[in-house]
């Protein structure tokens, strides 16, 4: 009897040992999700007697900060809707958004990497006064200039540091202002322009030619002898019967110039005779239709499986059913910078607690290799090429050599949207840069300069 | 051991536990989650006061009894008096009141006059009490919290169930070991194939039976999966047979598969385990506000008085660990789950060295009961397995189940008493 009282004995231990684990999993991996869940309370009511830390731009400009006007604590947001995508919104009533959210814990110094490294200083006990503070990549002066670039066109702007994934600027338009929210809710909901939206990492567009440089990377990918080759471009294509116009790309062209000028007919057939398997296996590669890995909300871009010759051929030229996030576009563009390496896209740096010193700092991240070093130079000719000597003339720098690709992307909803993506120098790139323009008309027209001006006030900050 | 030391070693850790008392209420007072200490220390020097009052009569007595599972439940109890006074202070005199009773109960059965083993005489009697007791729940019980368990005595609620736990584990101790012959040499051979003879089966169906009835009339989930549970640790170690393990299993699966088609709120329970986060407002809530509780009091908790438990409801009954883990984090959680595996530990010990068949049979049980009792609500409110509303033993709020609670740690005292553990 005593045998088998030691094997019950044995099952009831593994069944506490479970528990044990289990308890281990909530409280210590999953802990920052479940106490951030915007169901969950405690931050809300904590809200209530601790200072909100202040979100800062990497100038140390502040974009956020809690201060006490007549006894009262107020929330301000100095940039208003430049700003407001990224910051998001703290309310009582419509709870949170943004980096507000997702750094609610932080900003509230309910962090358990805020309490420091020492074991023993148990600083949550007691409510902490004073939260800490989130520092940004982003350069408000930057971020400034691309809103006001956007003028009353709606789309978005993104710039990252390609070698590192940081996010310099990150623009939606129409934005909202995140003070006096209560105010101004029912109409920021009812508008149908949806400021609410952040358009950068959100808003599903079809990229158009921007997509040619994805095509291109599983073309080269596959067979890099097609740079020897040429192509006779009648002007259009018919595939299935139906026919894609091409007009200013007509003639003999060589594999670059083909790029260079936007070529439907080049692409189309190239995309065709590369499959639909390999198409979706390089974006996968760009992350294009992974969820990124980001401190916003992002949309999945969406590369529905080509189920015919004349969609896959369409796809090819980013034309058809997939659509993609301005994020996407500017993460794979950074990627072919950066000798093909995808980076994480990040937008905190640093957290700072109530005494300013650096509690948190980060650390850049790889997420893939979407195409090797050789492919990712051959792009960076081929898009250099485009504002050389292409359709992206107008994203042209004097002294600095800019890659590029343009996009005018049809559809339903009225005229193309204005497509530009783009990294700057062409040699050790500083800046990545995506543009969309709703509606916006050619992308070498109005795209292009804006992503100029953007790389410009980069690179000039950089000296 | 001499019996000086077991007696000290009682002493020392007594020590301990008053020292613990006093500091839970000072940390609370701290925390601006108690205004007045007045009543609150009053009540820690009656408990105080009761402990040691305990301790001395064991030593008086000349108790060879096991001198760690007392300690061991008094923390917990004193744990549990913490998080009362924390979460429903109207209910702290209550409880101490409770604890002060369950206590003498204890030091009656431990020290009393009776060796343990009159009660493998009177079996039949006593289990025919205990059913009696069930089928009045069944027939005049009132409902709390979705289960039909409770007799209206007037003055306060009483939880049947809870002793008749006890009771059935005294049964089977007195009926497994008059008649674990048979049961272990239960299998015919039928032209060359082992079958179960109905002895051998018999006891299983009858128990599975009484649960699905409980499960059935009471909606008490917990407690059916509690007996069954003990009633198939008990078979096992009196024929260290692992079929009885296995069919035992079939058909509680069966009977589970049976209760999902056939009611409503089994239904409802299963799907709140399975995905709680569809309905987090509405039949979710509970479970989840206990999710966010446990995740928000990470590694180091947010100090005791310091979290918001009271978001959960029924928080010091069923979700008392949630709020425990809330605010002592993963470390007190996990040392409280510690001291649940060390009384356990010595109930097995306790069994172990019993020299009876009886004895040895009644401490497992008894420990068996109590682990299982643990397992099921944990397990149930970090979302382990579904939830079902028991008491966690010894900390949770609730009469019955504390006096239940000493009544099962007195009989492992007396066991361990006669064989000088």
């Amino acid at each position: 009897m005593n045998k088998n009282i030691v094997k019950i004995a044995g099952l009831v231990i593994a069944a506490f040992l479970l528990n044990i684990g289990y308890l281990t999993y909530l409280q210590v991996f999953k802990a920052d999700e479940l106490l951030n869940h915007p169901r969950n309370r405690r931050l809300q009511s904590l809200e209530e007697k601790v200072y909100r830390g202040r979100i800062l731009d990497s100038k140390g400009r502040v974009l956020a900060e809690t201060i006490t006007e007549n006894g009262t604590k107020r929330r301000t947001y100095p940039y208003g809707e430049v700003l407001g995508n990224i910051t998001g919104y703290v309310s009582k009533r419509y709870g949170r958004a943004g980096l507000e959210a997702a750094y609610s814990s932080t900003l509230l110094g309910f962090d358990v990497e805020s309490t420091g490294t020492d074991f023993w200083s148990l600083k949550k006990v007691g409510s902490p006064e004073q939260g800490n503070d989130i520092v940004l990549s982003i350069d408000s002066s930057v971020q400034q200039l691309a809103y006001r670039l956007l003028g009353q066109r709606k789309g978005a702007v993104v710039a990252v540091e390609p070698s590192t994934g940081r996010v310099l600027a990150m623009v939606s338009k129409p934005g909202f202002n995140p003070e006096n929210l209560e105010l101004q809710w029912e109409n920021l909901n009812k508008n149908p322009e949806s400021p609410l939206l952040n358009r950068a990492a959100q808003g599903l567009y079809p990229p158009g030619s921007t997509f040619k440089v994805i095509t291109a990377a599983g073309i080269l990918t596959k067979n890099p002898e097609i740079l020897n080759d040429s192509f006779e471009a009648p002007g259009y294509i018919v595939i299935e019967g139906r026919r894609i116009n091409d007009s200013q790309a007509k003639g003999l062209l060589s594999f670059k110039r083909a790029f260079a000028v936007s070529s439907n007919y080049v692409f189309a057939k190239l995309g065709i005779e590369l499959g639909a398997p390999e198409l979706l296996e390089i974006s996968r590669k760009f992350w294009l239709n992974r969820k990124l890995p980001f401190e916003l909300p992002v949309s999945e871009g969406r590369i529905p499986n080509p189920n015919s010759k004349l969609e896959l051929g369409e796809t090819a030229i980013g034309q058809g059913r997939l659509l993609l996030t301005p994020l996407n576009m500017v993460m794979a563009t950074a990627a072919v910078a950066n000798n093909g390496v995808i980076m994480a896209p990040r937008l905190v740096d640093e957290i700072h607690n109530t005494e300013g010193e650096v509690v948190w700092r980060l650390k850049p991240e790889e997420l893939s290799v979407a195409v090797d070093g050789t492919v990712a130079a051959w792009l960076r000719e081929s898009m250099v090429e485009v504002v050389d000597r292409g359709t992206g003339s107008k994203a042209a720098i004097y002294n600095i050599p800019v890659a590029g690709k343009t996009g005018t992307a049809e559809n339903p909803h009225g005229a193309p949207h204005a497509w530009f993506v783009g990294f700057a120098p062409a040699v050790n790139p500083q800046v990545a840069v995506a543009v969309i323009i709703e509606n916006g008309g050619t992308g070498g027209r109005e795209a292009a300069p804006i992503a100029r001006e953007v790389i410009k006030a980069v690179i000039r900050k950089k000296g | 051991m001499s019996l000086g030391i077991i007696r000290r070693v009682e002493k020392g850790l007594f020590t301990i536990i008053i020292t613990f008392l006093g500091l839970g209420i000072a940390s609370l007072f701290a925390a601006d989650s108690i205004k007045d200490v007045r009543l609150p220390l009053t009540l820690a020097l009656l408990v105080a006061i009761t402990f040691i009052g305990a301790h001395v009569l064991l030593e008086k007595r000349k108790s060879t009894a096991d001198p760690y599972i007392f300690p061991l439940a008094a923390m917990m109890s004193v744990i549990g008096l913490i998080m009362i006074l924390r979460l429903s202070p109207d209910l702290v005199v209550r409880q101490t009141i409770w604890l002060m009773a369950g206590v003498a109960i204890f030091i009656l059965i431990a020290a009393g006059l009776r060796d343990y083993r009159f009660l493998e005489e009177y079996k039949y009697i006593y289990i025919f009490c205990g059913l009696l007791l069930l089928l009045s729940t069944i027939l005049f019980g009132t409902t709390v919290g979705g289960a039909r368990s409770w007799l209206n005595l007037g003055y306060f609620k009483f939880q049947p169930s809870e002793l008749v736990k006890i009771i059935l584990v005294i049964f089977l101790s007195s009926y497994l070991e008059e008649k674990k012959e048979i049961f272990t040499q239960g299998t015919r051979s039928f032209f060359g194939i082992q079958v179960p003879s109905l002895q051998y089966i018999g006891p299983l169906l009858i128990m599975w039976g009484f649960s699905l009835v409980l499960l059935i009339f009471q909606k008490d989930l917990g407690a059916a999966l509690i007996f069954f549970g003990a009633f198939l640790a008990m078979i096992f170690i009196a024929t260290g047979r692992w079929s009885y393990i296995f069919s035992g299993i079939l058909l509680f699966a069966i009977g589970a598969l049976l209760c999902y088609f056939l009611f409503y709120h089994v239904q409802v329970r299963v799907n709140i385990w399975l995905n709680p986060w569809n309905d987090i407002e509405g039949k979710g809530y509970q479970i989840i506000q206990s999710l966010f509780a446990i995740g928000s009091g990470g590694l180091y908790g947010t100090g005791l008085g310091l979290g918001h438990p009271k978001l959960i409801p029924a928080v010091h009954t069923d979700f008392v660990f949630s709020a425990w883990a809330e605010e002592t984090g993963l470390l007190g959680a996990v040392a409280l789950i510690i001291i649940y595996c060390l009384l356990i530990y010595r109930g097995f010990t306790i069994a172990l060295k019993a020299g009876d068949g009886f004895g040895t049979l009644l401490a497992a049980g008894l420990t068996t009961l109590l682990a299982i009792q643990t397992l099921v609500i944990v397990g149930g409110v970090i979302k382990l397995f579904p939830l079902t509303g028991v008491t966690l033993p010894f900390v949770s709020y609730g009469g019955s189940s504390l006096v239940s609670n000493y009544i099962l740690l007195g009989l492992l005292m007396n066991i361990s008493a006669k064989n000088g553990a």
